[in-house]
């Protein structure tokens, strides 16, 4: 009745105000799939409003849990499609109850997701399998290797399936689940490892972990099992080649960075793609944006796509990627700089000039092959640029400006849209010649592109930079404090990967992983190292969170808020301070000769606070949204011996001295009362001392 | 293969040193007459700027003996404030403008408890333009440079390689003569003490800063009283040493973090004093800073540096708006500190001083935004501050006697060291032990700026 009656109401008011008299939604869309927001657009008289409107579901003013809600024009689509079937979306002006307007719109089904499949290896004959995840509903289906599969439905987070397996697998088995319409749609596959051969590669059991603390984000079941099957290089090999895990569809999600926080983490823990991911982190640090400036998803999920995609790429190519990124053009105000006005008296920007050569690509300082800065006669060292190459940098920089959105027309300075790369209106581009890097001199009458190309060549050709990123990726992955020896040998890569190319990402990660100074500690600490006690990196926040949930199995989904107990460590992931990033790479550990860039954010109070994270993962919790089972330690704290040796074999990659494991057994067997209460006290010692929180 | 660390051998000898037989027993016998003799409280409070203030519309001329408003705003074109806006104040026969959101400042400025320290910035040594030029004297290292210059500002030292801060040598001086345990502890509280995390300013060559945070003081979680089983591990482990440096490094922090805490957590929840603040980032900073300057003689301390910081001041595009908003929370703030020591009647012993990694050129950008620079204005807050504007201000014409690239980047007249020692010795700093402090002293005539009684 009430929909009726409106588009009597709508006639009658059509009819006696005029055309313009109306209230129109604009955005009508067939579908919205549920768990989902959805931002509808509406116009009144004609002209777009975002106020003034009343929005209902089914005749019930801003909805409600079944039908979904509104907060304001977004919509927030209910958990499941309501059995009721399709809803009725209206928009009533509030000021005059007479104007409306109402569609029909479908719930889709949700998109499910598959977290986990019980048993975690698979052998022949016919078994019961336990699927876990959530969003799954009443007549959702599973997959293995893409046949259907019997499937009964237990809850939205759990379904049973037959699986009859003829013989026992020796490559991954992948299942899925699909959801029936409204929306029929397939959950992301997950792959089931096949059971370990029993011939492995020449990788030790404490090596492979001792690698996965250094090239991924810490060791799981998965990634330490191809760590063993593949060894090192050909893992790298592999990893090179593994689907890289996203960060979610914009228009899956509220204007916030909060879900992309919590995808950042689910992936770090869940994906397969470690290396990659790993890089990107790395990359991210170096390349800086920032969500205190750019703090929504479109400005943001382009950006932080370019070093997923570039991770394994060419320096080069990432370098004009990131450059004309439009977040990058915000945040380093390249975009709509302008050559130039004497008439103003204004130069250009020189902020994104300034930045690009001094954090991103070449530093202050001219370096020796080796990392070490180069002397003058009087041994002072010698500046890479001058002020006056970063005037001239920034007149190249001049002239580029935010993509052109669909449909509107190019402009000099386009408003702000994220979408692709930045683009150039000649006019405000400076074409004089410009004097860059080492005195070349970029010659005048280039249009932006072409000055862009140059300019970004003459950096990337700079000897500075194979020595720079090397030692920034270095400690990045590996240690704080490299050899010179070491620095020169991953130098030497980027410089040229073999095969006479500059910037192969893949060999320079290759010659930082595989590098016998990252690998010496692998059988014998430190033998052959000048300096031993030197090695080792403090693991930086999000690491240290995200290595601790993947050893204990953690289970992680979208909804988690491990964002905010990074933030409480100092580190609110893609957040950082300022475009020098969360902490200094050059940071010295007060009272010592040593660079311990991650100590900047490990303070007297942020080291209490990681005490106490630990502290809430084990004896409270981290919320639905990662979740750990303390099944298996507290069926393991039984027996001390052994609870010690698990947990150093899989947190400390087996080096666990025997004074150190002393203190860990005392804490279980001093602990009175149940297994469960003993594996806590086990994990709270081991997890929250230096000696976990260094890599080494 | 137990090898104390460094920190380790601190932490030993900070306990050796109250036994009565001691070696160190006699300077100690110094420290705890000082503070018995309840030599009065002084603190010092930097509130460091991040990103570089422009300070070319934080202190605008208006009718001064060098500039005109008119000389001002032919430099500055569409990044001018408006002359009507500006709150003017008054210097002998000058008149200045404050940025207009800065009414609390300017407020205490005409109480006379505010100095204005013009075009103050990093030095070598004194130089001119034409010297600057020609490179004939030594030339800070990476001007222009923000981790530079804000090293720069906090080490004292324009080689660019300094590993201690001001601050923290301040600290290593004046800290043991002043400050002792508080009861029950082992060791002084520390004298600095930074509200903004990390920082090289405080780091002392035998003293390191307490951090805290704004809202409350972090405490382990979880820790009986008695020690358990599990609580006695963890502590035993702290001490857990195979060589590994980064390790006892580690350690290290988290041990100084449970001691900081412990002494500073009791103390604090001794008191209600809880004063109204902006509820802004420095806002919180300072509201802890004046709760902690409470409880300083349930800290046994005299003396304390406490270390404040906001960001967003790299306005190189929107100057106008952006900074208005950060000066109005930095005025505000500073503002509501004033109102909390005057609660405490400590006015009079708290010195408040701005630092920032340089100012910004005059010549606008095309983005209507300003890049980095060389000298800029400071402020210094306090009741012992003899209010007035002190240094030379620049002349502001593009490529005049003071600007040295073109685009109004003023060569400072006065030294970060001048700035500094003015500070340390009415904090506490002999004439014999300030050569400790700011090495590069005693290339500058004038040793004492004067604006501290």
């Amino acid at each position: 009745m009430p929909r009726n009656f409106l588009k009597v109401c709508l006639l009658v008011v059509t009819f006696v105000a005029g055309l313009e008299a109306q209230v129109v939604i604009t955005n009508k869309p067939d579908g919205v799939r549920a768990q989902h927001y959805y931002t509808f657009t509406a116009s009144l008289n004609g002209a777009n409003v975002t106020s003034g409107i009343t929005w209902a579901v089914n005749g019930v003013t801003s909805g409600n849990a079944t039908v979904g809600t509104f907060s304001g024009f977004r919509f927030n689509s209910p958990a499941f499609a309501p059995a009721t079937g399709p809803v009725t979306i209206s928009a009533v002006s509030t000021a005059n109850p007479l104007l409306g307007d109402s569609f029909t719109l479908t719930i889709l089904n949700p998109v499910p997701t598959l977290a986990s499949v019980s048993p975690a290896t698979l052998s022949a004959g016919n078994t019961t399998l336990t699927i876990n995840g959530y969003g799954f509903v009443a007549g959702a289906v599973v997959t293995m290797n893409g046949t259907p599969v019997p499937t009964t439905y237990v809850s939205a987070t759990r379904l049973a399936a037959v699986a009859s397996i003829e013989t026992t697998p020796t490559k991954d088995t992948v299942f899925a689940v699909i959801n029936p319409d409204p929306g029929s749609i397939s959950s992301d596959p997950f792959a089931v490892p096949p059971p370990p051969p029993t011939n492995v590669s020449a990788v030790s059991d404490s090596a492979a972990v001792r690698f996965l603390e250094q090239a991924a984000f810490g060791a799981d079941y998965y990634s330490f099992w191809r760590v063993k099957n593949l060894g090192f290089s050909k893992w790298i090999d592999e990893q090179i080649d593994e689907p890289r895990s996203k960060y979610p569809d914009l228009n899956q999600i509220p204007l916030a960075m909060t879900p992309v926080q919590a995808r950042f983490f689910r992936n770090a823990v869940h994906g397969r793609d470690q290396l990659r991911q790993r890089i990107a982190l790395a990359l991210h640090e170096i390349w800086v944006v920032s969500s205190l400036e750019e703090n929504l998803p479109d400005q943001m999920i382009p950006y932080l796509n370019i070093f997923n995609d570039y991770a394994f790429d060419n320096y080069r190519n990432m370098m004009r990627k990131v450059t004309l990124n439009p977040a990058m053009g915000d945040y380093l105000d390249m975009r709509n700089s302008v050559k130039a006005n004497p008439a103003a008296g204004t130069l250009a920007n020189e902020n994104y000039a300034r930045e690009i050569l001094q954090l991103f690509t070449t530093g202050l300082y001219q370096l020796n092959p080796d990392g070490t800065m180069k002397l003058d006669a009087s041994s002072n060292p010698i500046p890479t640029y001058t002020q006056k190459t970063i005037s001239e940098l920034a007149r190249v920089m001049t002239g580029w400006t935010y993509p052109t959105k669909p449909g509107a027309t190019p402009r000099g300075t386009n408003p702000a849209y994220y979408v692709g790369d930045m683009v150039y209106w000649e006019p405000n581009h400076d074409e004089g010649a410009k004097t860059l890097l080492d005195g070349v001199v970029d010659a005048s009458g280039k249009n932006a592109d072409a000055d862009l190309t140059f300019a970004l060549d003459n950096i990337f050709n700079h000897p500075n930079v194979g020595p720079f990123v090397a030692t920034k990726l270095i400690k990045q992955l590996v240690t704080s404090n490299p050899s010179p020896e070491y620095v020169a040998r991953v130098a030497a890569a980027f410089n040229d990967n073999g095969l006479g190319v500059r910037g192969d990402m893949k060999a320079v990660i290759k010659a930082i992983l595989l590098d016998f100074e990252a690998r010496l500690g692998d059988s014998s600490f430190g033998a052959g190292l000048t300096d031993v006690s030197s090695f080792g990196a403090l693991k930086e926040p999000v690491l240290f969170l995200i290595q601790t949930l993947r050893g204990l199995g953690a289970q992680v989904n979208d909804s988690n808020t491990l964002a905010s107990r990074g933030s409480a460590l100092g580190q609110n992931i893609f957040f950082p301070p300022t475009v020098f990033s969360y902490y200094s790479p050059l940071y010295d550990i007060p009272g010592t000769t040593l660079l311990g860039p991650e100590f900047q954010i490990n303070t007297r109070s942020t080291a209490i606070e990681r005490v106490n994270q630990i502290n809430t993962l084990i004896y409270g919790n981290y919320g639905t949204g990662a979740t750990v089972d303390y099944g298996i330690w507290t069926y393991l704290a039984s027996t001390p011996s052994t609870f010690a040796d698990t947990i150093g074999f899989i947190f400390l990659h087996g080096d666990m001295p025997s004074d150190y494991r002393k203190q860990v057994v005392s804490a279980i067997t001093g602990t009175t009362g149940s297994n469960l209460e003993k594996a806590r006290a086990g994990l709270y010692v081991t997890l929250t001392s230096g000696y976990y929180s260094v890599k080494k | 293969m137990y090898t104390p660390s460094r920190r380790q051998i601190l932490r030993i000898a900070g306990r050796t040193l109250c036994g009565a037989s001691a070696a160190g027993a006699l300077g100690r016998l110094g420290m705890v007459n000082a503070y018995a003799q309840g030599s009065s409280y002084k603190a010092l409070v930097c509130v460091f700027l991040f990103g570089g203030n422009d300070s070319n519309n934080t202190v605008v001329p208006i009718n001064t003996t060098k500039n005109s408003y008119t000389d001002y705003s032919n430099v500055r074109k569409a990044a001018a404030i408006a002359q009507s806006s500006l709150l003017s104040v008054n210097a002998g026969s000058e008149t200045y403008g404050l940025h207009p959101s800065m009414t609390a400042v300017r407020d205490i400025y005409n109480a006379g408890k505010v100095a204005l320290l013009t075009n103050v910035g990093t030095l070598s040594e004194p130089m001119n333009k034409a010297q600057y030029l020609a490179k004939s004297v030594r030339i800070p290292s990476n001007l222009f440079s923000h981790s530079d210059q804000q090293g720069q500002w906090q080490t004292a030292d324009t080689s660019g390689f300094g590993t201690t801060g001001w601050a923290g040598r301040v600290a290593d001086i004046v800290g043991p003569a002043y400050n002792v345990p508080p009861s029950g502890a082992f060791a002084p509280f520390p004298t600095a003490i930074s509200l903004a995390g990390s920082n090289i300013m405080e780091v002392g060559e035998d003293s390191s800063p307490a951090t805290v945070n704004s809202g409350s003081v972090s405490t382990l979680a979880n820790f009986p009283a008695t020690p358990n089983a599990r609580t006695t591990a963890f502590l035993n482990l702290l001490n857990f040493d195979n060589g590994v440096k980064l390790v006892g490094a580690a350690n290290g922090v988290t041990q100084a973090g449970i001691n900081d805490a412990s002494g500073l957590n009791a103390a604090l929840n001794a008191s209600t004093f809880n004063p109204t603040f902006p509820n802004t980032t420095l806002g919180n900073q300072l509201k802890m800073v004046s709760r902690i300057i409470n409880v300083h003689a349930n800290l046994g301390a005299s003396r304390q540096i406490f270390f404040v910081s906001m960001g967003g001041f790299d306005n190189h595009d929107k100057l106008l708006n952006d900074q208005n908003t950060n000066l109005g929370q930095v005025s505000a703030a500073l503002g509501a500190f004033a109102g909390a020591l005057q609660d405490l009647s400590l006015t009079d012993n708290v010195t408040v001083f701005t630092e920032s990694d340089f100012s910004r050129t005059n010549q606008p950008n095309t983005s209507v935004g300003s890049d980095h620079a060389w000298g800029g204005h400071h402020l210094i807050l306090g009741g012992a501050v003899k209010g007035g504007v002190y240094g030379a201000f620049p002349t502001l014409a593009l490529n005049g006697a003071d600007d040295v690239t073109g685009r109004g980047v003023y060569l400072p007249t006065t030294s970060l060291d001048q700035y500094g020692a003015t500070l340390a010795k009415w904090f506490g700093v002999s004439d014999a032990d300030m050569p400790k402090v700011f090495p590069n002293l005693h290339k500058f005539a004038a040793t004492d700026l004067g604006f501290l009684g």
